[in-house]
């Protein structure tokens, strides 16, 4: 009996020494959801409703696609529907760390596309409650990540990490001066983050939801809500569709794709 | 009698929009069905209707006609074809109280706006380096807010000057994608000129310059005679070709596109056939002069500033008819989110320069002069402000002022989107200036106007 109990401990530590001899920090965290969550091509069919302080409801429909090349992403985003804003685009190329990433609008009633500013990633993106910068990838080299506890959230246990910018550009383009992050310990992906401001007022919250495995360790939530604290506005996002297999062509992400009609 | 039947015509106007484009945008949004259902899966048809109402409250030099009611609806269509071609084609019906008359579907050489039109008619094939479309297009190529130098494909009507529309041309296009640059060709086979003021309008031009320099000469005023147009002859030898190559990769962060183009000018000269046997009339025709354009713009930011400018060097063939200038204009874009925000979602600024510079005048004795609605932007200050409430509603005020001699317009203006089909805006536009100035010669024509726009 000695001897079940000696190996059956023997097991949980050869099983337990991995993780615990490579120590769990926020950045360690943070790395290994995107080694495991990120993605080098995605489609997304995404219904939005826009929910105002008195609970009217404004409906949108965009797609979404992703490319990552060399080490660096791009993406666009095209609305569909309503009839006001179909044939809108945004488009973005990731560049180095150190320099501005690359950004048009197109606006499909004047077809015409300009070059967004830098600064403008904080604004809210088409009245929706998601920031522009809410829609980069995360940037592991401008921000410091703490795991300040474990932790449980809607039944499931957590890691709680604390994401602070630590660039002056990453502080001065930001809206926020914090984020604090749960991760589900089973499979790495984010459930609910809270946003604050540089005064560190909670202004935001995001929530995801519906969380799907796809293809191997890498998993998708199909729903996701963000809610401003001080609007009392929400922006649900229903995913119809995420398409990670179809490999996209560079000509995607050009500001002439941009300009084709939308069906 | 005059003013109260002009207030029941516009107080007509709005109760015809009350009880029926009003409520049918409000029924379409609440409907759940939608009257497009049984065309979507082929077609996937768009519907958007424009209507434009102004009300000019001064009396002009001209025939009056204080209050001008126009609009258009333009259907879409897009059907995939065979071997990746896919067909767009948007069907426009124009109406108003003035000057629509007749159909001219591919080619809109006419002097009338057509009631029936197709706006743009074109087959693309898209590829992974290689797009190709023909047919009736409108080309965008400007990266300035207020004033294009290099945006120089499509013709523009005019007839409302100060609600410009690009008209669409019968084109062949092909862009070809490289890995740092594209390079897009046009070919132009049919010349479609601009579409004038009507000469009894009030936006009819009385050209300044040219009315000071006959007094000057003869000592009596002018009495012009439209004659009509020379519009070039559709030879294939004679076929306008347009160029651009672009790029925004070679330097990271930098948009930059040249341009060429030779043609004929849209906006044409007039040739003035003076008799002294005849004095004061002049005969009138109005001509456009052949031109190669050469043309430069780019666009880059840096913190929270955008920068633009595009220049264009205008050489005319023939410079008996035309000068040779150079055209440009600069700018920034910056937009606030901190300032007054229990107001404001963000407040938006855009400041343009735009000016022009003669590089060679017309020879001298030269019988030709310029419209008056042409090349106006000599030297000016171009700028609008606008004040995002939220995502449905802003202010926003845009001028543009002439610095030599000080002639300015002013647009006051507020932009609603009452719901996802139905987008209004209203608004005071001002014209000041000196009566021999380009905008001070229509300061009769300060308006108040109401814009429509309805999309399904």
């Amino acid at each position: 009996m000695f001897i079940r109990i000696f190996l059956m401990i023997m097991a949980v530590c050869m099983w337990v020494s991995p993780i615990m001899a490579e120590e769990l920090t926020g950045k360690s965290i943070i790395e290994e959801q995107q080694k495991r969550h990120q993605s080098d091509n995605e489609f997304s069919d995404v219904a939005l409703t826009l929910i105002n302080r008195k609970g009217k409801e404004k409906n949108q429909n965009m797609v979404i696609y992703l490319l990552k090349k060399d080490g660096k992403s791009k993406t666009l985003i095209q609305y569909h529907a309503p009839a006001n804003i179909r044939g809108v685009g945004l488009l973005t190329w990731e560049q180095d760390k150190k320099k501005e990433d690359d950004q048009w609008l197109y606006m499909s009633a004047s077809r015409s596309t300009k070059r967004i500013a830098g600064g403008s990633k904080k604004n809210q993106f088409m009245g929706t409650d998601m920031a522009f910068e809410d829609m980069r990838p995360e940037n592991t080299d401008v921000h410091e990540y703490t795991l300040i506890e474990e932790s449980s959230i809607f039944s499931k246990k957590c890691w709680k990490i604390e994401s602070i910018p630590t660039t002056k550009k990453e502080i001065k383009d930001s809206g926020y001066g914090k984020r604090i992050m749960w991760i589900d310990q089973s499979n790495y992906f984010t459930l609910k983050i809270d946003y604050f401001d540089h005064h560190d007022r909670h202004i935001k919250t995001s929530v995801f939801e519906d969380i799907r495995p796809m293809t191997g360790k890498l998993f998708r939530s199909f729903k996701v809500t963000w809610s401003r604290i001080r609007q009392k506005t929400h922006t649900v996002m229903i995913y119809k569709k995420i398409d990670l297999d179809t490999v996209h062509k560079v000509v995607t992400f050009t500001q002439n794709y941009m300009k084709r009609p939308v069906k | 009698m005059s003013k109260c039947y002009k207030l029941i015509k516009i107080t007509s106007f709005l109760i015809l929009l009350s009880f029926t484009f009003i409520p049918m945008a409000f029924a379409v949004q609440d409907s759940e069905s939608g009257i497009w259902s049984s065309f979507q899966e082929s077609l996937s048809p768009r519907l958007d209707i424009n209507l434009r109402g102004a009300y000019y409250y001064k009396d002009s030099h001209f025939k009056p006609n204080d209050f001008h009611l126009s609009g258009n609806a333009t259907a879409q269509f897009t059907r995939d074809l065979f071997k990746g071609i896919v067909l767009n084609v948007y069907p426009r019906v124009n109406f108003d109280t003035l000057y629509t008359k007749g159909t001219r579907l591919l080619v809109e050489d006419g002097e009338d706006r057509p009631a029936f039109t197709l706006y743009e008619a074109i087959f693309s094939w898209y590829g992974d380096s290689i797009e190709i479309e023909v047919g009736k297009k409108v080309y965008s190529w400007k990266v300035a807010d207020g004033f294009s130098p290099v945006d120089i494909i499509n013709p523009v009507d005019i007839i409302e000057l100060m609600d410009p529309e690009k008209i669409g041309v019968p084109s062949i296009s092909i862009l070809k994608i490289f890995e740092h640059a594209n390079i897009q060709m046009v070919f132009l086979p049919f010349f479609v000129p601009d579409r004038q003021p009507d000469d009894q309008s009030r936006w009819t031009s009385d050209d300044p310059e040219g009315r000071a320099a006959f007094i000057s000469r003869f000592g009596v005023a002018p009495v012009n005679v439209d004659v009509g147009r020379a519009l070039p002859k559709d030879d294939f030898d004679k076929m306008a070709f347009a160029s651009r190559i672009s790029t925004s990769t070679l330097f990271t962060g930098w948009d930059l596109a040249f341009v060429y183009k030779y043609g004929y000018s849209t906006r044409g000269v007039i040739r003035n056939d003076i008799n002294p046997f005849t004095l004061p009339l002049v005969l009138q025709t109005t001509e456009y002069p052949a031109y190669n354009l050469y043309g430069f713009s780019f666009s880059t930011v840096s913190g929270d500033f955008e920068y633009h400018g595009e220049a264009a060097f205008h050489d005319t063939r023939d410079n008996v008819k035309d000068e040779d200038y150079i055209s440009y204009i600069v700018g920034i874009n910056y937009t606030n989110y901190d300032l007054f925000t229990n107001y404001f979602d963000e407040i938006r600024f855009v400041a343009e320069y735009a000016g022009e510079d003669i590089i060679k005048k017309r020879s001298a004795g030269s019988s030709f002069s310029d419209l008056g609605v042409s090349r106006g932007l000599t030297e000016n200050s171009i700028g609008s402000i606008e004040f995002k409430i939220n995502e449905d509603h802003s202010i926003k005020t845009s001028f543009i002022y002439n610095f030599a001699n000080e002639d300015s317009m002013l647009d006051m203006y507020v932009e609603s989107q009452l719901n996802d089909y139905l987008e209004i805006v209203y608004g005071y536009q001002r014209l000041s200036g000196d009566e021999a100035s380009f905008l001070g010669q229509w300061d009769r024509n300060d308006r108040v106007f109401l814009r429509m726009s309805l999309k399904f």
